[in-house]
């Protein structure tokens, strides 16, 4: 039968009311934002990804690649994120070879939304869209449940307050691309240091007609003071519990390499083990 | 492997001090006495002197309200006594208060300041007062007795170690710091090189080392725990002749 | 039979029958708290700068999403030395400022001792009083700021809320100002000591942003605000001063929210 089923959304209900914990995933905390210019479009992201409140990634990607003149920044759910754009970057690129012609923004932006609007919020994907295309110069934001918005100037994520802030108080019609990168990697520190989900570093995206450019730690502006002293521990620090000896003849019990590139089989002495 | 955590950002935000239950067709809005304000506290003894220290970062949610407020209190201007206090700032604040005013009153009386044991045991009292409604502030009380720097550490209840701690840590970032603290105070899984089953003999370690410790715990914190930076107060209570000095740095930590 | 306290008094269920209690408002408990702010005030924002302290508030009070008051005064000045910013409940606000704050300043100025209470002992009594009531679960649903001039000549500005909550920073910022305002402000002073580089012209400029950008993006403010400066020459506050400056220039090119473009 046709429709979208969601019947495994109901068993997980189900197993939470008795008790059993949903498994959470790896959150981008994040600060994302977008703003177009005279000419292109900049999109730019912090660096911090977070499980609760433990920083599990200090200089993560969240720039992702749909196609070269087609970025999104994304935030919640990391595997989310990841998916859902690795997802419409295939099926654009194939629809790119089908019809012959360069994929635009619009159609990017109306796969992820009908995506995420079947998936009713469950995945936990808010995204930024920016591209330029023959249609011109585009830039929008899709929200997990499908809604999508489209303005000069746009901001995701934990940090989106700060990052807004920033932008409702210097942004100004006609950029030129300088300024726009400016503005946006003022409002990515903006959520660096006001919010805790956000940190490390900032990441941009500089999408024009002609080319796209990602720089990667276009500012670094957190970096961690030298350690007041060693760590390394003397050798034989560690205890040893048991000790097992295994001879380099025994070793091919459990594994054997064969090249089969032709020149006939190596014998097992000519493997490499590490000493 | 456990499975990671995660706050869904868009729907926990902004963060609110009420939460939503749904009781059939009418929403209740509840409000719970407490917040978490983040940050940690971490102290450690030497032979003759104490270090205890916390960071500057006061938070909620996912917002920063302050990057100076102080955690670590000395108890009084002539008393070794310091105390660190972290988890709700309201009643942390509040049981740092209790404190002062019982110390400064006990000299008035006594015309003599407060032991350390006294002064732990007292604090045991209050918090345990309030065991029905506790009040959330995880303690780690110091100072100098009898020539030695002596360390107490509390749950919210009032439990505490009559003899003492050489080291401990709490708040926030405490699941970080206190494995270290096994490692290089404790020297835990530590063994004299190739004599397999001798343990390193634990001693009591010297002051810049302890401050070398208490340094890079805090800063190795700010790197993986998002309530934790700002900048780091470090107390050292030292005895010196049958007195004891207090003295304080400050040092800056990571403010992302 | 039932002994609880809302039942003292009434006629018992299993003589007279089914007592209709459905004119009582409250038939959960004895005696009921404020379980939630009903009309509302939004951020107040405040900035130390070399010689004192501005803050706003503004005028408008929320019943839910209606916007029910529009001239209503946020900010107080307590004493000569003192100016309060409260958002949240307005009714436990003007509790506050009306029934506790006023019998203090009289019960000080009675004593005519020539001591006057300042900015740091009303908030510590502020703080007090929410702190106690948080303690007996009767809430005064508010977020305040306490701004004044010390005798020491330094500016002084301290936050308190609803739990009893304590903090202190050269900006503050409560409700959505935490979120919108505080990013601006903490530009301009990241720190004590670049505070006395601030003078007062650039901290009512940056205040005055930071009501325009709330203006914005607060879906419960509006365009009409409390200004007050305290410095050493006493406070000044002005109530219902407009929002300057507006500017939807980014409206202009808007077509749609999706595929359509024109």
């Amino acid at each position: 039968m046709g429709g979208f089923d969601f019947s495994n959304y109901a068993r997980n209900a189900a197993l939470q009311k008795q008790g059993f914990p949903q498994p959470q995933a790896t959150s981008t905390g994040t600060t994302i934002v977008g703003c177009i210019f005279d000419g292109g479009v900049v999109i730019a992201a912090d660096t911090r990804a977070t499980s609760g409140e433990i920083v599990a990634e200090k200089n993560c990607q969240k720039l992702h690649y749909i196609t070269p003149n087609i970025w999104c920044a994304g935030a919640g759910t990391a595997a989310d994120t990841e998916f859902v754009t690795a997802l419409i970057s295939s099926q654009l690129e194939l629809h790119s070879l089908s019809t012959g012609r360069k994929p635009r923004v619009v159609t990017c932006m109306t796969l992820v939304k009908q995506h995420l609007f079947r998936h009713q919020g469950h995945l936990g994907a808010y995204l930024v869209v920016a591209g330029v295309d023959p249609t011109g110069i585009n830039l929008f934001t899709v929200h997990a449940h499908g809604s999508t918005d489209k303005l000069p100037y746009v901001t995701m994520g934990s940090g989106s307050l700060a990052a807004m802030s920033i932008f409702e108080s210097q942004w100004q019609k006609n950029l030129t691309q300088e300024d726009a990168v400016k503005l946006c990697a003022e409002a990515i520190l903006a959520g660096i240091f006001n919010d805790l989900g956000s940190g490390s570093n900032v990441n941009v995206g500089i999408i024009t007609a002609e080319k796209t450019t990602i720089k990667r730690n276009f500012i670094i502006p957190n970096e961690r003071v030298p350690k007041e002293q060693s760590y390394r521990f003397p050798r034989g620090t560690t205890a040893i519990l048991k000790e097992q000896m295994i001879s380099r003849a025994e070793l091919r019990k459990y594994i054997t390499i064969v090249d089969m590139t032709g020149k006939g089989t190596v014998e097992g002495d000519a493997m490499e083990v590490d000493a | 492997m456990a499975y990671l955590h995660t706050a869904n950002i868009i729907s926990d935000f902004p963060p609110s001090h009420h939460h939503h239950t749904s009781a059939g067709p009418f929403v209740q809005h509840q409000i719970t006495p407490y917040t978490n304000n983040g940050g940690t506290i971490l102290g450690i003894t030497g032979e003759d002197f104490v270090v205890l220290a916390g960071d500057t970062r006061h938070s909620e949610g996912y917002s920063i309200n302050s990057r100076t407020e102080k955690k670590v209190h000395r108890l009084g201007k002539e008393s070794s006594l310091v105390l660190a206090t972290v988890g709700f700032g309201a009643d942390a604040l509040d049981v740092v208060e209790t404190m002062k005013r019982a110390v400064e009153d006990y000299k008035f009386h006594h015309n003599k300041e407060m032991s350390p044991p006294a002064a732990a045991q007292l604090l045991m009292t209050i918090l345990y007062s309030n065991r029905f409604f506790p009040k959330y502030a995880y303690c780690i009380l110091v100072g100098i007795h009898a020539g030695k720097g002596v360390l107490y550490s509390y749950d919210v209840v009032g439990s505490y170690s009559k003899s003492g701690e050489r080291r401990a840590a709490a708040g926030a970032a405490s699941d970080l710091i206190v494995p270290f603290l096994d490692n290089q105070v404790e020297l835990k899984n530590q063994y004299v090189p190739y004599a397999w089953e001798e343990e390193i003999p634990v001693q009591p370690l010297p002051m810049e080392k302890v401050r070398r410790l208490v340094k890079d715990a805090f800063t190795s914190a700010t790197e993986r725990h998002i309530q934790v930076g700002d900048g780091l107060q470090i107390i050292t209570v030292a005895a010196s002749g049958v007195g004891w000095g207090v003295s304080e740095e400050m040092y800056e930590l990571k403010k992302d | 039979m039932n002994h609880t306290p809302e039942n003292w008094g009434r006629p018992r269920d299993d003589i007279y029958g089914f007592y209709d209690k459905s004119f009582l408002q409250n038939t959960g408990g004895a005696q009921q708290h404020t379980t939630r702010p009903v009309v509302t005030g939004t951020s107040v924002v405040a900035l130390k700068y070399n010689g004192g302290v501005v803050m706003a508030a503004d005028n408008l009070a929320s019943y839910g999403s209606l916007a029910r008051f529009t001239d209503i005064k946020r900010i107080k000045q307590v004493g000569d030395h003192t100016i309060v910013g409260a958002g949240g409940d307005i009714s436990d606000m003007q509790y506050l400022f009306d029934k506790l704050l006023e019998s203090v300043l009289i019960k000080e100025e009675y004593q005519n001792d020539g001591h006057a209470l300042r900015a740091p002992h009303i908030y510590s009594y502020l703080a007090r009083v929410l702190y106690n009531r948080r303690c007996k679960f009767n809430f005064l649903w508010n977020s305040i700021l306490v701004a004044g001039y010390d005798d020491e000549k330094k500016p002084f500005l301290a936050s308190a809320d609803l739990l009893g909550t304590r903090f202190s920073s050269p900006a503050l910022a409560s409700g959505y100002g935490a979120q919108l305002a505080i990013p601006i402000l903490r530009k301009i002073a990241p720190d004590e000591a670049s505070v006395t580089k601030i003078t007062k012209e650039q901290a009512i400029e940056a205040i005055k942003l930071c009501m325009k950008v709330l203006f914005y993006r607060d879906a419960r403010s509006m365009n009409k605000y409390s200004l007050a400066v305290i410095s050493e020459e006493g406070v000044d506050l002005t109530h219902g001063v407009a929002l300057e400056n507006e500017s939807w220039k980014f409206a202009e090119t808007v077509r749609g929210y999706g595929a359509q473009t024109v």
